[in-house]
């Protein structure tokens, strides 16, 4: 105390480590980093090395939880270090975010704007900050992505307790079809996390953090962090369709599963040339699919793993285990092709379908009730049909007899070949039984 | 209400209810050790500031202290506190920091909250420059180290 009697009546004289750390207790990390860090030497100094409460108070006004499950501080690391860290973290799930909407956005004809929030509104949603428990990668997610329901609250909370998640505008991410059915991944606004949230307390009793959801099924990809389901904490799981006791083990963490599918944006891994973004890669290669050509008719093949249609439950189930794949042919004149390509129609199909040591030859008409024409300079046919199967691996391979319409050997049948494509799982997903299954969960 | 006498740097004796002067943590320890017989001395507080010490002390005593949110929302203390409170502080910087100087002197922690609050809203969205030249700082970075400050707090700032 005496020192201060003799301390001039200045700011500098009057701000020493004590009253700066009451100072800074009254503005926000964007105010110190803006206006007081840089205003002179000894601030400077005080705030970057010496006031490491300053630090402390800023992670509580910044983030929710002093440490979460998977994210802490270190021994050792000073606050400003685990604060420092942490914001890194949180601009990476960012860049991560804006890049995947910008590349989404370039591939898609539809555009779906407005859901990053700004750089200085981090603060997340009402429906985030009660929750009591999650992932650090959850929260910073969440400090991302852009409620935009915001002015229609009471209409939420209608549909809340409606359970019609499906209105609110989520981030559409891929899109699996095949026969009726689209299935469409999202990324989940607030409002329609919260409301498959209640659903899933509802109907099983957890109380889990749902990430993800394909809208209008019973599917969604939730973040376990408590690490119930043994993959670590804040692992992203698969859970979906009738059959729960079986779940898909997706990726680790929030930002290995944005910085992967980032990266498949990037390299133009999805087929998008009807103006989505269709989960079967542009590449049938990349997914165990293949491309033939014979006779200047490209085939290509590829499967996709459908989580939501798998029977995994014998006792259940007096049926056996089945795995659900969709694929996705394409057929189209060989751009390479060297001379004339006379327009070909489908007549036929045959598929040998290896299912471990078993074969199974089928053979019909068309393909989906359709007999193709096939011409140069038209858009490629494609169509999908489905799989179900015991044995995760299954190869499939085959023909299709085509008529040739015109030229030389108008009348005459050619037969292309459709080489050997895999009915597996993604790389990196697993599947796992589901630790807290409980029979009356088939509902 | 017995009185307890106080002695400002000019040499004038304040008398001041014990009630009041003993939101002064400082003034209080003295009274408990010694009684309120013998006059305290206060060299570095003049008039003008014991008197609004006297008036803050004299309105807690009977009203709810300025309970701040943390951080600003905003830069005016209106939004943040009483009206009472906010136009407290509307001083004069000499006065505001001459009030701080004596908050901190006699340990009246609600009267350094309040008056710290006030400094801070006074930095709030302002640039550097603006609060160099509003709290007379002087700026002892070289251009150099100026930049090189700017690029150590990148990370801080939104990367594309």
């Amino acid at each position: 105390m005496e020192s201060f009697c003799l301390r001039g009546n200045d700011f500098v004289s009057i701000f020493d480590s004590d009253m700066t750390s009451i100072l800074c207790s009254y503005l926000n990390f964007d105010d110190i980093m803006e206006s007081v860090i840089g205003i002179n030497k000894d601030l400077n100094i005080l705030i970057n090395q010496k006031l490491d409460i300053v630090w402390q108070n800023l992670f509580k006004q910044e983030f929710m939880f002093r440490d979460y499950p998977d994210h802490r501080r270190y021994q050792g690391e000073s606050h400003f270090q685990y604060f420092k860290r942490s914001f890194l973290i949180y601009k990476e799930v960012r860049q991560v975010m804006r890049s995947i909407f910008n590349l989404t956005n370039q591939q898609s004809e539809q555009k779906q704007e407005g859901f990053i929030k700004k750089f200085k509104n981090r603060k997340v949603h009402t429906f985030i900050a009660v929750q009591e428990i999650m992932s650090f990668q959850y929260e910073c997610f969440y400090k991302n992505f852009e409620e935009k329901n915001n002015q229609q609250q009471n209409i939420i909370q209608f549909l809340i307790g409606q359970n019609q998640y499906y209105i609110i505008e989520n981030f559409k991410l891929t899109t699996t079809s095949f026969y009726d059915h689209k299935l469409e991944l999202c990324l989940l606004s607030p409002s329609s996390m919260k409301m498959i949230q209640n659903i899933l307390k509802q109907r099983y009793g957890f109380h889990q953090l749902p990430l993800m959801h394909i809208m209008n099924y019973r599917h969604s990809i939730i973040v376990d962090a408590e690490n119930k389901f043994g993959m670590g904490h804040g692992a992203l799981i698969q859970q979906g369709g009738p059959d729960r006791s079986v779940v898909v083990f997706m990726a680790p963490d929030i930002l290995s599963y944005l910085r992967q599918h980032n990266e498949k944006l990037k390299n133009q891994y999805f087929f998008t040339r009807r103006g989505i973004i269709e989960t079967y890669p542009s590449y049938p290669q990349l997914l165990g699919g293949s491309l033939t050509v014979t006779h200047g008719i490209k085939i290509e093949a590829v499967a996709n793993y459908i989580h939501f249609f798998g029977v995994f439950d014998k006792s259940y189930y007096n049926d056996d285990t089945r795995y659900f794949f969709s694929y996705q042919v394409r057929i189209s004149v060989d751009e390479n092709y060297q001379g004339e390509f006379f327009p070909s129609r489908l007549k036929s199909r045959t598929w040998k379908i290896q299912m471990g040591e078993r074969v199974q030859e089928t053979t019909g008409l068309g393909v989906i009730g359709e007999y193709p024409l096939i011409e140069s300079g038209m858009e490629p046919f494609i169509y999908e049909s489905c799989c179900p199967t015991k044995v995760l691996g299954t190869i499939m391979q085959g023909h299709f007899t085509f008529e040739v319409l015109d030229g030389p050997q108008k009348g005459q049948e050619i037969t292309a070949l459709i080489d050997p494509f895999n009915l597996r799982l993604d790389d990196d997903h697993q599947l796992i039984a589901n630790p807290l299954f409980q029979s009356w969960m088939h509902m | 209400m017995s009185k307890v006498k106080l002695v400002t740097s000019e040499g004038e004796i304040v008398e001041v209810d014990i009630e009041v002067a003993s939101k002064s943590v400082l003034i209080k320890g003295m009274i408990d050790d010694s009684g309120v017989e013998e006059e305290i001395p206060l060299p570095n507080v003049k008039r003008n500031i014991l008197q609004k010490i006297i008036d803050f002390c004299t309105y807690i005593k009977d009203n709810s202290p300025p309970e701040i949110e943390k951080p600003l929302k905003s830069n005016n203390l209106n939004d943040v506190t009483t009206p009472w409170y906010a136009e407290f502080v509307n001083l004069d910087q000499e006065v505001l920091f001459e009030l701080i100087l004596a908050a901190n002197y006699l340990d009246i922690k609600p009267l350094l909250e309040l008056a710290c609050a006030k400094v801070a809203s006074l930095i709030k969205n302002r640039s550097i420059p603006e609060i160099r030249k509003f709290f007379n700082i002087e700026n002892d970075f070289t251009p150099e180290e100026e930049a090189q400050i700017m690029e150590e707090n990148k990370w801080a700032e939104e990367s594309f």
